[in-house]
């Protein structure tokens, strides 16, 4: 009837994992600390968590370069166990260029082995392409909706009604009303999900000053 | 704060956000929800109806499991069966095929096992369901052929949904043992009858479905497959030879269960069941006590099951059963009906009346302490009267049982009152059948104990086997609305908690009563989500109602502004929580009387209000008074007690005596932290308070002896900014701070007030007195915009 009561408050259960995760991350797990895990081959713990973050990345740019979602899936899949098996350490080195980069590198080449293979049956060989340039705004694209919908998930109550206004386009003014919060309230508010969206950016290798 | 820095940061995010999904005909798929051996499900909605949908593909579009995909969705499709997964649609997009079929929302099989499933018989009677989908696409000439956990989901109102029917296979007319097809090998080898691994493969029949059955009816109940850890060729050898269980498997499973298990998995197929319906009518029998098919039927045997069957009869003693009678005749809701129909002993007849005098509340008093004797009397009595076979006393039993279930539960003695409730409900829904009024009262009483003791999952599967579909919008009940409710509220799934309550509104416009619980139970639920603002407007409504039409001095007038006041506690408004109180606090205790949970409440809000506006000695006078009153109500180390005694360290500390409040709480620490159900949230309070005791005093070391071991666990189970959370956090802060340890302090400390602003709000007492705290520690303030 007391302190229980006063201060039991909201939030769902089934997301406290991946809570846990997201504030693990921001503490400790820096990306080069995921860079350098993966480094041993044996560490699936970070082989999956490092291709549950950066597989939308390749998947949506092989869908921007036209292919089908199920192509664009095996070049996902494949882009992965290409770099565990072809020994990640030997092959990424960090002075020669970002590890964006080389994903890109390595997605182009699976992508074209993919695509071949699709068309060998076919008169028409498709020809994969593509740049750095639009593998970076992809890039850019994904992980700015994953570090917002990671943000989406770590906060409750008026934050996540703030952030979910701000993202389309409601006046703080408007905001303000609606939430019953004063303006200063809801600035400062949109200043540290600002703040948040930032630092998971992060994680997903995309400097905030890139947006 | 630069606004305009973060207005022109969000104007570049948003170009980002347009987010265009993939669209497979009328269905946009949203995401990836599994991928496993035979194809990837996406969600996704249907958008001409915005329903979700479960959008399947094969791996690839060259592979062997396309046309599996395709056939299986066309065999599926001719079955109609709640429990089988109907196909919505077939799609063909770019020689993909994709199959749609609605979303379920549920688990499978084995994650229900595991994490929902409470006992046995409710897994049994899951198991019934399933073989009731079985017998139906059998009925159809449908072999399943690949029944296993992973594809059978238990929708959220415990109903399977079997799918997968990707290698089925048609036969023609009613399948049976005798219609067999020739088949490859296909299915998963822990599931794969014996027949399908020798040289010469057996034709499909039934069989091969009723030897997975069983096999899903082992793990569903010991949680574990026989083959669990074996390598491929052990498991392979020890399903061809036929010694899939060892032989422990008799002691470790409910009774005649092994026997049944033996039979549906043996490799002789005609020493195996040789249809789904013969599993079914020995899990029947065996439950009734009758001789099962399964077993040998020895004179031994058949006279156990004589004996279990009319045990009851054969033991009673013809005084005890007079005493029965006469006390469930009594103890009935309907007294005066039942006494007509048993001759009843009159001294019998009046023990029991002076027992319902007794425990029943009224209105003018709380718990009624003597009660509880007379209660504990009958409750003994109830254990050793033997019950007779009939169906009449069998019911007059389960009346007492459920009387004395609904008394502990209005006493607030779950740990007393759930056996008696458990039995009453087991005993009407045998006897009287699911939607008997009695069944259904019994099991609101039960639904109420389980939450008392914090059983969330039992709770919800009493609800489940006591209605035919959770889902919100199917519910008409009202009552039902309410416990699941109250069931998401302590599950912190307030968001699920209030779809219920906006429900309960719905179906409760035409009762005035009924509506105003409604706003209630809805504001205290905003109350919980740490949303004050909302409760407000929702308890102000309720208030004005119940004011109305009710009058002042109505329970529910009274009830919607008590909470009223708990919303400003929350807002961390406690001068005008004193002053709500002190003039709501006489009206209660004549309304409730002094000792009940409502009055109890409002004075606790009281004590802690006093507390942080500046007068700790009414306090400390008034929980010290409550505490000793709480000690005549309940035993000792019952959690109200405990509560009372936080009170009385929350207005010692405010007196400047840390020293007692140590004093006083550290024998709870073992009770709380070795009780078993007890709700997470409360396990371990008293460490907090003493460790608050110590940070006072300056003993930052014992402080952060007291947090330390616990700290780990509490980031673990409770989200990141849990108020529980943030209150030890902060004691723990201080207690490193003291002890000399700064380095990170800051950092940690911003992210800290971030929690508490997000939690208790910006201008709330508590997360000004972190600020202060950090800016006293650190020399900085947190807001540097």
């Amino acid at each position: 009837m007391i302190d229980d009561e006063m201060t039991n408050q909201h939030k769902d259960p089934n997301s406290k994992s991946e809570l846990l995760r997201h504030n693990s991350n921001n503490a400790q797990r820096t990306d080069p600390a995921l860079i350098e895990a993966i480094r041993d081959p044996a560490n699936y713990e970070a082989w999956k968590s490092f291709e549950r973050r950066y597989a939308p990345m390749v998947r949506s740019y092989c869908i921007s370069r036209g292919m089908r979602l199920i192509d664009a899936e095996d070049v996902a899949q494949e882009v992965f166990l290409r770099i565990t098996e072809h020994g990640f350490a030997d092959r990424y080195d960090p002075t020669l260029g970002t590890f964006r980069s080389y994903l890109f590198r390595v997605t182009r080449s699976v992508a074209s082995v993919v695509l071949r293979a699709k068309s060998e049956n076919s008169q028409v060989v498709n020809e994969f392409g593509g740049s750095e340039d639009e593998w970076n705004q992809v890039w850019k694209q994904e992980a700015v909706r994953l570090a917002i919908k990671s943000v989406e998930e770590s906060v409750s109550g008026s934050s996540k009604r703030i952030l979910a206004m701000t993202i389309r386009d409601v006046p703080p003014a408007t905001i303000a009303e609606l939430t019953g919060l004063t303006r200063d309230a809801v600035y400062k508010t949109r200043d540290r999900l600002k703040n948040r969206i930032e630092s998971a950016c992060k994680e997903f290798m995309l400097d905030p000053e890139e947006i | 704060m630069d606004e305009n820095s973060s207005d022109q940061f969000f104007e570049r995010v948003r170009e980002y956000v347009a987010d265009q999904p993939l669209q497979i005909g009328v269905y946009e798929i949203h995401h990836e929800v599994a991928r496993g051996g035979q194809g990837v499900v996406y969600k996704g909605i249907d958008t001409s109806d915005g329903q979700p949908v479960a959008l399947k593909r094969s791996h690839d579009s060259g592979s062997i499991i396309q046309p599996n995909l395709v056939r299986g969705a066309e065999l599926a499709s001719l079955l109609e069966h709640p429990y089988i997964l109907p196909i919505l649609d077939i799609e063909n997009e770019d020689e993909t095929v994709w199959v749609i079929t609605p979303w379920v929302d549920g688990l499978s099989l084995d994650k229900w096992c595991s994490d929902l499933a409470n006992d046995d018989h409710s897994k049994i009677v899951l198991f019934l369901k399933i073989c009731s989908a079985v017998i139906h696409a059998h009925g159809r000439g449908v072999i399943h052929r690949d029944l296993r956990p992973a594809n059978i989901l238990v929708r959220m109102d415990g109903t399977p949904c079997v799918l997968d029917f990707g290698i089925a296979k048609r036969v023609e007319g009613r399948a049976s043992s005798h219609t067999m097809t020739q088949s490859g090998l296909s299915g998963d080898l822990h599931f794969l009858a014996p027949e399908m691994l020798k040289e010469e493969r057996s034709p499909t029949d039934v069989r091969q479905d009723v030897y997975a059955l069983g096999v899903i009816l082992y793990t569903m109940l010991k949680g574990t497959h026989p083959l669990d850890r074996m390598s491929i060729g052990e498991s392979v050898e020890r399903v061809s030879s036929g010694k899939l269980f060892d032989s422990s498997i008799d002691q470790t499973l409910p009774d005649s269960i092994g026997v049944i298990l033996r039979k549906a998995t043996s490799s002789d197929l005609n020493a195996r069941y040789s249809s789904v319906q013969e599993i079914v009518s020995d899990i029947r029998d065996d439950q009734r006590g009758m001789p099962i098919q399964a077993r040998t039927h020895t004179k031994g045997y058949l006279f156990s099951r004589f004996v279990k069957r009319n045990r009851f009869a054969i033991s009673i003693g013809i005084a005890s059963a007079i005493l029965l009678f006469s006390g469930a005749v009594v103890l009935g809701t309907t007294i005066e009906r039942e006494r007509g129909l048993v001759a009843a002993n009159t001294k019998t007849l009046q023990l029991y009346s002076n027992l319902i005098d007794s425990i029943t509340p009224s209105s003018e008093v709380g718990p009624a302490s003597d009660g509880l004797g007379v209660l504990s009397y009958a409750s003994k009595q109830i254990q050793i009267i033997e019950v007779g076979d009939s169906r009449d006393e069998q019911t007059a039993h389960a009346d007492v049982q459920f009387v004395i279930g609904k008394s502990y539960s209005k006493l607030n003695r779950e740990d007393l009152g759930l056996p008696h409730a458990q039995r009453a409900f087991n005993l009407y829904f045998e006897l009287l059948g699911r939607d008997h009024v009695k069944t259904q009262n019994a099991g609101f009483v039960l639904v109420d104990l389980l939450i008392l003791s914090s059983r969330l999952d039992a709770a919800e599967q009493t609800i489940h086997s006591m209605i035919d579909d959770i889902r919100v919008d199917a519910i008409e009940n009202p009552k039902y609305l309410v416990s699941i409710a109250l069931i998401m509220t302590q599950r912190r799934k307030s968001e699920v908690a209030l779809d219920y309550y906006n429900r309960y509104l719905d179906v409760a416009q035409e009762n005035t009563s009924e509506y105003i619980q409604a706003l209630i139970a809805r504001g205290t639920t905003f109350n919980q989500m740490g949303n004050p603002l909302d409760a407000v407007e929702s308890l102000k409504r309720a208030h004005s109602i119940s004011l109305d039409l009710l009058g002042p001095d109505h329970a529910y007038t009274l009830e919607s502004r008590m909470y009223l006041i708990k919303s400003f506690q929350i807002l961390g408004r406690f001068e005008e929580v004193r002053v709500l109180v002190d003039e709501i606090l006489p009206e209660m205790t004549t309304a409730f009387g002094p000792n009940d949970p409502r009055t109890l409440r409002t004075k606790a809000f009281l004590t802690i209000a006093e507390v942080e506006t500046g007068y700790p000695e009414r306090a400390y006078k008034r929980a010290t008074e409550m505490l000793e009153e709480s000690r005549g109500l309940y035993p000792e180390g019952h959690w109200d007690i405990i509560q009372c005694k936080f009170l009385v360290a929350h207005a010692m500390l405010g007196l400047g005596r840390p020293l007692e409040v140590v004093e006083l709480l550290e024998s709870e620490i073992l009770i709380t932290e070795s009780a078993e159900n007890i709700r997470f949230v409360r396990k371990y309070q008293p460490r907090f308070w003493i460790a608050k005791a110590h940070n006072e005093q300056g003993n930052y070391q014992d402080a952060k002896d007291m947090l330390s071991p616990i700290m780990d666990e509490l980031t673990l189970k409770l989200k990141m900014h849990h108020p529980i959370l943030l209150l030890n956090q902060f004691e723990y802060e201080k207690a490193l701070a003291g002890s000399g340890e700064l380095s990170g302090l800051e950092e940690r400390m911003t992210l800290l007030i971030q929690g508490y602003e997000e939690t208790f709000g910006l201008n709330h007492p508590y997360t000004q007195r972190v600020e202060s705290f950090k800016l006293a520690a650190t020399g900085r303030s947190t807001i540097t915009d």
